[in-house]
This record gives C-alpha cells, structure tokens and sequence, in this order.
C-alpha cells in the first residue's frame, strides 16, 4: 500500500507544481518507486506542461472520477523515467466537478498500485483545496520566504491539522541567501517559529528551475545545480532517509533553541 | 473521523464526554441521546457533562434542547459544549474564518459580573488570583490564522497564538508560547483580566474595553514572560515575576 502526499500552500505561485514534477521524478528515478502524480488544480492544469507532457493527455482526473473512462486510461506513462505516471487535471471543468469523497476514492485505488501518489493542489481554501486534501495521508506544504505565504502556509496547515491530517512537512523555496543576510528576507528560524512543523527542505532561488519548467523536464537530475541537490535531498528525506539540512539551509537562532529547550518545537 | 455511532460515552475525570453525530438529523440524534439516558435511569443524575458536537453547527434552539434534555430531563451538569468546525464563513467579509474549537458554556453564559464572592477572592493590591480550572479551557496547540477561539472564560494555550488568529475569553488569557495574534481577555468587561505569555508579540492586545498594540518597530517577539493588564484605564505590560 503506497502513500498520498498532497502538495500544498494556500498562497499561489510558491513552487507547488515544480516541487511536484521534482519529488515525482526523484521518486522515481533515486528511489525506484512506482509514482502517480495527481493535478486537482482543475480549471488551471498546468503539471502536464511542467512534465512536458500535455500533447499525450486524452483522458484527464476529471473523466476518471465520473467514470467516462478506467483509472489507467488516465495515467499518462512518462517514458523517460521509468515508474513515473501523471494524471492530468481537467482544463475544461472547474473545482465543483469533484468532490472530496470521489477524491478519496481515486486515492484509495491508486495508493494500491503505486508506492507514491503526489497531489499537486490549487491556491486557496475552498473546494480545490479541500478535494487535493481529501485522501492524504501527509502533506507537504510549500511557502516562500515571504510574510504572506507564511501567513497562508499557517492558515492551511490549521485547516489541515482540524482535518486531522497531521503529518505534515514543509518546503521553503526560493530562498535568497544574500537577502537573508542583509536582513530583508525572513530566514528559515522565523519561518521554523511561526509555522512548527518540521522542515522537509529549503530550496534556493535557482534559474535552473525556470530554465526547466519552460523545457518540461524537471530541474532535480541537473548534475550541480542547488535547486536540484536540494530536491534530491527533500526526495531522500520524503522517502525516510536522514540527510541533514544543507549548510546554506540551516541556521539556529537563539530563539530557535531557546524554544527547542522548553519543548514548544516538536522539530 | 466520521462518526458513525449517533450518540457514544465516554469516562473522563469528572463525568462524561458525550460525542454526538455529525450525521442526521439534531432533533433525531437528541431522540437517541434521550433513549440512552432513560435506559440508564438516574445512573447519570446529578454527574457532570461535556458534549461535544463535532462539526454540527448547534443552531440557538437546538443548543437550548440539548441543555433542556440532559439538565431539566436527567439531571446533568453541563460543563460545556465543545464542538470542531474546520470552516465557517463569516458573510461580513466573505473570508473563510475557521472555528476549530468554539467552546460555549452550556446554560446561557451570565454577564460577567464582579461578584461578591469575586471581590472576596481578590488580593490586596486588586488583583484577582488565577481563576479556577473548572471555568477554564486547555489547548495544547498553537492557535493558527484564520483560527479563532471565543471562550466564557478562562483559556491556557499550550502553543502559540499565530499573527492572524484570534482568542477571546471573558476572563484571563494565558500562553504558554507566543502570541503573535490577537488576544482579547475580560471581553465581557472584566477589565481585571490578564493577558500571560512566554512571550508577547501581539498584533493586537485587548483588555475589557482597553486597546494595546506593540510599539511600532518592536516587531520581534520577546522571549519573556510578560503580563498585561489594565491600570487606570491604561494597558500596561510588565515582567511576569513569578515565572522567572
Ligand atoms: N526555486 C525556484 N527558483 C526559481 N524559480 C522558481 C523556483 N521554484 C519555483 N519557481 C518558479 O515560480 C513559478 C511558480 O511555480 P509553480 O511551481 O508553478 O507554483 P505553484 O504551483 O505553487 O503555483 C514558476 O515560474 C517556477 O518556475
Ligand atoms: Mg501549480
């Protein structure tokens, strides 16, 4: 029986997809795994593009839950990597085509065929969100170093937490190093402070990743890259591995362990 | 977690937990409720109650029936009513506004009223000492945004209180973290209510009818415990000596 990650953030824009497209190829390829990446941003699909895969889609999530065609029918095997399987999001439709109990459904059957299912999720709290959640078991929750993606990534990670959806992990992307330093970008112990979940990885600001979203091929297997090194770590730590905090990553402001020693961190 | 059996109860410390359904009808669930008290006959007269309703919006009526069958009909004490709504919209704003844990007590809650057993309790100098834990709500978890607790009461927060969420008690406020959001203690007027916490960052603080924000540019939290109360009208925060 596999997992279901829904990939998440509540603010838009933060790197859900690229985080998506990056773990679903690391999956696959560093950790031999037979993955099935799910689109629930219906109305909005964009994984497929992102996977370099949108001229093979015919059937989408949306024909699958409403049984106009099998579940494998809807998978679209990536024949680049070998296990790797997209389901693409209906472009046609909107978020009300689905609901969460067919959703957990489409994930109770895919979970027995594959040993990870990745949920990419759509901006917001409403119905996408509460679809994309619906049958996951962990969450990963992406949030750029910004006031107000860590404002959202809170406000998700309470609705998930009274969902009782409590396995949750969080990726900080497009980090900015020398902003950090000078003081003008949250670092990662004022996100660790607000949000107290534990952190799955930090991503860097990285070209790389623009340069591979407009390819279709994701950026995680490109040799030296930051961005890439750390999507193989988050991949490697998702699938139970201890690989610890990159150096650029980690930094133990005296908050931070004050906090850890009085036991209000669980990370 | 779906629950499946209409009406289960479970042993706590002093009298009953009592979940109801999510499901169904509330005046069927009630029926179900009233058939399992009778069966029980008066094993449960006089024992205290706290219900919890999961994500069943109690409408005014239906919160009224549900005091009216288990303190006029059976003789328990309701304690409170707990109940778990992960969304409701707040039309005034539009804005999704997430009841994680309302808490209501069970009979019509009183104003808040200085008390002359309330007086009696106070110590010199006017203060009034911690309130006592049966009007007191525990949450072992940081409040986030969009949360939002209000409480006849006293709350303790084990966690933070996130910028963006928001608790309001009629009596004391104490966290064991930080608040980052808002707090609002004494909301029914008891301006002799405190604000505790292991660190005060608040967007907003509220005591009574007091209004306080951090000054501007003291964006970062403080890790010391603090207290804040009213004097003379004024808000005033001080060091919280007994925790230091
Ligand atoms: N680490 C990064 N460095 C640079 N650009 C990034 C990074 N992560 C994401 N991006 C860019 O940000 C944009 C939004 O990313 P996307 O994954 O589509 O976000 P979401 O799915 O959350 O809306 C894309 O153009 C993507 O290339
Ligand atoms: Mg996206």
């Amino acid at each position: 029986m596999g997992e279901v990650v829904v990939v998440t953030s509540g603010k838009g824009g933060v790197g859900k997809t690229t985080a998506v497209a990056n773990l679903g190829v690391g999956l696959a390829t560093l950790g031999k795994k037979k993955v099935a990446l799910v689109d629930t941003d219906i109305g909005l699909r964009n994984l497929d593009v992102v996977m370099g895969l949108e001229n093979r889609i015919v059937y989408d999530l949306v024909d699958v839950v409403e049984g106009t065609c099998r579940l494998r029918q809807a998978l679209i095997k990536d024949k680049r990597y070998e296990g790797l399987y997209l389901m693409p999001a209906a472009q046609t439709r909107d978020k009300n085509a689905v609901t969460p109990e067919q959703m957990r459904k489409l994930c109770a059957d895919l979970r027995s065929e594959f040993d990870y299912v990745l949920i990419d999720c759509p901006a917001g709290i409403e119905q996408g969100f509460r679809n994309a959640v619906a049958g996951a078991q962990r969450a990963i929750v992406v949030t750029t170093p910004e006031v107000s993606a860590v404002r959202d990534a809170d406000r998700i990670i309470g609705l998930m937490e009274a969902d009782e959806l409590d396995d949750i992990k969080l990726i900080v992307n497009r980090m900015r190093m020398h902003m950090v330093k000078r003081g003008d970008m949250m670092d990662l112990e004022d996100i660790r402070e607000i949000l107290s979940v534990p952190v799955i990885g930090v991503v860097p600001e990285d070209e790389v990743i623009v340069v591979s979203t407009n390819r279709g091929e994701p950026a995680i297997l490109e040799g030296k890259a930051r961005a890439s090194q750390a999507y193989q770590n988050i991949t490697r730590r998702l699938m139970g591995e201890e690989v610890p905090l990159m150096p650029l990553e980690a930094r133990n402001g005296m908050v931070g362990a004050l906090r850890r020693l009085i036991g209000l961190d669980k990370a | 977690m779906a629950r499946r059996e209409p009406v289960t109860f479970k042993g706590i410390r002093d009298g009953f937990l009592i979940l109801l359904s999510e499901q169904g009808e509330f005046g069927e669930v009630l029926s179900q409720l009233r058939g399992k008290l009778r069966a029980a006959g008066d094993f449960f007269q006089g024992a205290g109650a706290i219900v919890d309703v999961g994500r069943r919006e109690l409408s005014k009526e239906e919160m009224t029936q549900l005091v009216h069958t288990l303190q006029d009909e059976y003789g328990m004490v309701l304690r409170r009513v707990v109940a778990n709504l992960p969304e409701r919209n707040r039309p005034e704003n539009g804005e999704g506004v997430t009841v994680l844990r309302q808490v209501s007590e069970g009979a019509a809650p009183a104003a808040e009223e200085d008390s002359a057993a309330d007086r009696a309790r106070r110590e010199p100098g006017g203060r009034r000492p911690h309130r006592t834990e049966e009007n007191t709500l525990f949450i072992h978890r940081t409040l986030r945004s969009g949360q939002r607790i209000e409480y006849d009461g006293s709350v303790v927060i084990i966690g933070d209180v996130n910028p963006g969420a928001e608790i309001i008690a009629s009596g004391d406020i104490l966290v064991m973290g930080t608040i980052r959001g808002l707090a609002h203690a004494g909301a029914r007027g008891d301006s002799q209510a405190i604000v505790t916490a292991l660190s005060l960052a608040p967007t907003q603080l509220r005591i009574a009818t007091a209004i306080g924000r951090p000054p501007d540019g003291d964006g970062a939290a403080r890790l010391r415990p603090e207290m804040a109360r009213v004097q003379d009208g004024a808000m005033v925060i001080e060091a919280f000596p007994g925790w230091e």
